[in-house]
C-alpha cells in the first residue's frame, strides 16, 4: 500500500491555516445551528458560497467543520428549548427537554457532545476504511452500471422519503425535470430555456440550495406566530454535577454510544433512510435494552445519547455513497457535494484513482472537525442560552438578505438572487403540500449523470445486439445487480421496521 | 390535516396529473426543438420519461386510495403530538403573501434601481415592520448594521463588489 497520499493528505489538512478554517467553521456551525429558526442545513446553506473565496484546503475544512458544528448547534435547540434544529434531533427532545426542565440543561446538553463527536468519529472512521475499497470496485463500473446505482439511489430515497412513497417519487422526478434545463448533453441543443441566456448553463446548484434549504424554511416560520420562540428563558441549575457529566457516566454510557453509532452507520451508509429514523430506531433500541426503560421519557441520559450518536453517525456514512461513487446520499453529502462542486472537485472512483491526496486530506480534516466540534462545543453550551433568545423578526429578514448576498457572490448575477426565492416559494409550496425536498435536490444534482450514462449504456445496448447480450457481457452488472436486489429488500423491512416508531413531523424543516 | 384524507390527497393527486399534462403537451414541446433524424434518445425523451412518470405515479396512487380498502398507517395517530403543546400554529397568509412579494422585487427592481445595500435597509425595514417590530431604534438600527456589516465582509473581506444600482450611478461621487 502506497502511504504517501495519506501522509500528503493528513499534512495538508494540519496546516495551521486549515486548523483555523475548521475552528471558525466549527463556531459559525455551533452558532448558527443553535439559533431557533436556523436548521443545520439552513446554516450551511447560506454559508456554502463564501467558501468559494477560499483555498481548497481552507473552504472546504471549514464548510466540514460548520456542518458537523450546526448538528450539535441543533442539538442545543432541541435540548434546552424544545426546538429541534434538524428533524433527527427530535429524538433528543424527549429525553434532552425534560432533563433541561429539572435544571440538567448543561449535562443533558454535554451528554449530547460526547454522543454526537463519538457518532461522529466512528462513522468517519468506517467512511475512511470503507470508501477506498468502493471506490477500487467503483473504478471498473461503465455507464450501465452508474444507470443502475444512481436509478437505485433515486428510488430508495424518493420512495423512503416521508410517509408518503408516491410524493417523493414525484419529488425526485421534479428535481430530474429541473436538472433538464439547459444545454442537451448530447447534441447541445437548449431545453426549456425559452429563450433565457441566463439558463443556457442550466440552473445554479447553489442558488438551488440556497433556496430550498434556507429561504423555504424561513418561509414556511414567518408565516407562523413570532411569538412562540423568541421569549424562552433558559435556566440552568446553580449545581456542578447537573452541569457536567462524571466519569462514571460515561464509561457506562460508551457502550449504548457505540452501538447507536453503529446503527447510524449502517443506516446512513443507505440512500434514503436518513438521519431521523437511525435516530428513533437507536431511542428505541437503547429504551429495549435499557435497564431504566421507565425512565425514558423523563430525562433518561441513554435517551439523549443514543439518537445523538446515531443521528451524528449517519452525517459520516453518508458521505460513503459520496466519495466512492460520486452519488450524494442525503442533504448533508448534497451540501457537501455543492461545497466540493465550488471547489472545482469531482468526488468520485476517478478522485481516488487520479490522486487521493485531497480525498485523504478531507478524511484527515473530519476526523480533525470532530476533535475541534469537542472543544468548542463544551466551551459553547453555557453561551449558548443567550443565542436561543434571538428574536425572529430580526433573524428572518436578515437571513433573506444574507441568503440574496451569498447567491448574488457566486456568479455576480442578480439573476441568482431571483433563483433563490423562486426556489423558496416552491420549497415552501412543496413542503405545505407534505412533499419533501432532499428527494428534488438529490435527482436534480443526479439528472446529468444519470441521462449522459442512460444514454450510452443504451448506445452499448444497441452494440451487444441487445439488452441480454450486454448484461451477460458485464459480470460487474450482473453482481451490482444482485446486491442491490438484496439492498432494497433490506431497505424496505427496515422501513416498515421504523414507521412503527411514530416520528413526529410538527418540527421537521423541508430538508427531510 | 386536510391533505392527509382521502379527498385532500386526491385533490393534489389530480393537481400534479394536471402539471404532467401541462408539461406534456405545452411546455416540453413548446420549449424543446423537434428532434431532427431518428435517433432513438432525442433531447426531449428524459422530460417526457419524467413527465410520464409522474403521471404513471399519481394515476397508481388514485387507484390505490380509491379502489383498495384503506389501512390505518403506524405513526398517523400520534403524529406531531410530542411537540403540538408547545406549538403556536396561527397562520397569517397575508402577512407571509406581503413578504414574498418584497422578495420577488428585490432582485428585478429594488436592486438594480437602488443597490445592494439601500436595497438592503428598504427590504429589512419593511419586512421587520410586517413581522411587527415598532421599535424605530431597532427599525432603523439593524438594517443600517447588517449593510455595514455585509459592506466589511464582501466589499473589504472578500473584495466582492454588490450591485451599486441606477440611483447610485446617477449621484456624484459613486
Amino acid at each position: 500500500m502506497d502511504f504517501e497520499p495519506i501522509l500528503n493528505g493528513i499534512m495538508l489538512s494540519l496546516g495551521w491555516q486549515t486548523l483555523l478554517a475548521v475552528v471558525l467553521g466549527v463556531m459559525l456551525g455551533q452558532v448558527l445551528g443553535s439559533i431557533p429558526g436556523l436548521t443545520a442545513a439552513m446554516a450551511v446553506a447560506l454559508l456554502i458560497p463564501f467558501t468559494f473565496y477560499f483555498d481548497p484546503w481552507i473552504g472546504i475544512p471549514m464548510m466540514l467543520g460548520m456542518f458537523k458544528g450546526s448538528l450539535f448547534g441543533g442539538s442545543l435547540a432541541a435540548i434546552l428549548i424544545r426546538t429541534p434544529g434538524t428533524p433527527a434531533a427530535a429524538a433528543t427532545v424527549l429525553d434532552g427537554n425534560e432533563l433541561a426542565r429539572q435544571g440538567k440543561g448543561g449535562k443533558a446538553a454535554r451528554a449530547a457532545l460526547f454522543a454526537s463527536v463519538t457518532g461522529d468519529t466512528f462513522s468517519d472512521i468506517c467512511l475512511i476504511l470503507a470508501a477506498g475499497t468502493l471506490a477500487a470496485i467503483a473504478i471498473r463500473f461503465g455507464p450501465g452500471e452508474y444507470v443502475l446505482l444512481i436509478a437505485f439511489s433515486l428510488f430508495t430515497l424518493g420512495s423512503l422519503s416521508g410517509r408518503r412513497p408516491w410524493k417523493g417519487l414525484v419529488s425526485m422526478l421534479i428535481g430530474v425535470l429541473i436538472g433538464c434545463i439547459g444545454l442537451d448533453p448530447i447534441t447541445g441543443s437548449p431545453r426549456l430555456t425559452f429563450g433565457s441566456l441566463e439558463l443556457m448553463d442550466g440552473i445554479a446548484l447553489i442558488p438551488m440550495l440556497i433556496g430550498l434549504l434556507a429561504v423555504s424554511e424561513v418561509f414556511l416560520q414567518m408565516e407562523r406566530s413570532t411569538r412562540s420562540l423568541a421569549a424562552r428563558a433558559v435556566a440552568f441549575s446553580p449545581k456542578r454535577e447537573d452541569n457536567h457529566l462524571s466519569w462514571r457516566e460515561v464509561r457506562s454510557l460508551t457502550p449504548l454510544t457505540l452501538r447507536s453509532s453503529a446503527i447510524g452507520t449502517m443506516i446512513g451508509a443507505l440512500p434514503g433512510l436518513g438521519a431521523t429514523i437511525a435516530a428513533f430506531l437507536a431511542y428505541n433500541e437503547a429504551r429495549r435494552i435499557s435497564k431504566t426503560p421507565e425512565k425514558f421519557g423523563k430525562g433518561s441520559l441513554e435517551g439523549v445519547v443514543a439518537p445523538e450518536a446515531a443521528n451524528n453517525a449517519v452525517s459520516g456514512a453518508n458521505m460513503i455513497p459520496l466519495l466512492a461513487f460520486g452519488i450524494p446520499g442525503d442533504v448533508a453529502a448534497a451540501l457537501l457535494l455543492g461545497a466540493f462542486m465550488i471547489q472545482g472537485i469531482t468526488p468520485g472512483p476517478m478522485a481516488f484513482a487520479a490522486d487521493p491526496t485531497p480525498i485523504y486530506a478531507i478524511f484527515a480534516a473530519m476526523l480533525l472537525a470532530n476533535f475541534v466540534n469537542f472543544g468548542i462545543g463544551n466551551a459553547f453550551i453555557p453561551v449558548a442560552k443567550r443565542l436561543l433568545v434571538v428574536p425572529k423578526r430580526i433573524l428572518f429578514p436578515a437571513v433573506l438578505i444574507f441568503a440574496s448576498a451569498g447567491a448574488y457572490a457566486m456568479r455576480g448575477s442578480v439573476f441568482d438572487v431571483q433563483l433563490v426565492f423562486v426556489f423558496g416559494i416552491m420549497g415552501y409550496a412543496l413542503t405545505r403540500l407534505g412533499i419533501p425536498l432532499v428527494p428534488l435536490l438529490i435527482g436534480f444534482i443526479l439528472a446529468p449523470i444519470l441521462e449522459r450514462s442512460a444514454r450510452q449504456t443504451l448506445l452499448l445496448v444497441q452494440a451487444a445486439d441487445g439488452w441480454t447480450n450486454y448484461v451477460l457481457s458485464r459480470p460487474v452488472l450482473m453482481i451490482l445487480l444482485a446486491v442491490l436486489a438484496v439492498l432494497l429488500l433490506l431497505v424496505w423491512r427496515q422501513r416498515r421496521r421504523t414507521l412503527g416508531l411514530g416520528l413526529p413531523h410538527t418540527a421537521r424543516p423541508p430538508g427531510d | 390535516m386536510w391533505l392527509e384524507t382521502r379527498i385532500g390527497e386526491t385533490v393534489l393527486l389530480l393537481g400534479f396529473l394536471l402539471l404532467a399534462a401541462g408539461l406534456a403537451f405545452w411546455v416540453i414541446p413548446a420549449g424543446i426543438a423537434p428532434p431532427r433524424g431518428t435517433a432513438a434518445v432525442t433531447p426531449r425523451s428524459v422530460p417526457f420519461a419524467v413527465t410520464a412518470g409522474i403521471g404513471v405515479l399519481c394515476l397508481m396512487r388514485l387507484a390505490a386510495l380509491w379502489l383498495l380498502p384503506a389501512r390505518p398507517e403506524a405513526g398517523d395517530a400520534d403524529d406531531g403530538a410530542a411537540f403540538a403543546a408547545d406549538e403556536d400554529d396561527t397562520r397569517h397568509p397575508w402577512r407571509l403573501a406581503a413578504i414574498v412579494a418584497l422578495c420577488l422585487l428585490l432582485a428585478p427592481v429594488l436592486i438594480p434601481q437602488t443597490g445592494f445595500y439601500v436595497a438592503t435597509v428598504v427590504f429589512m425595514v419593511a419586512v421587520m415592520s410586517l413581522l411587527g417590530e415598532r421599535r424605530p431604534v431597532v427599525l432603523a438600527g439593524t438594517p443600517l448594521a447588517l449593510a455595514a456589516a455585509i459592506y466589511a465582509l464582501f466589499e473589504l473581506g472578500f473584495s466582492i463588489r454588490l450591485p451599486k444600482g441606477a440611483l447610485s450611478a446617477a449621484l456624484p461621487g459613486f
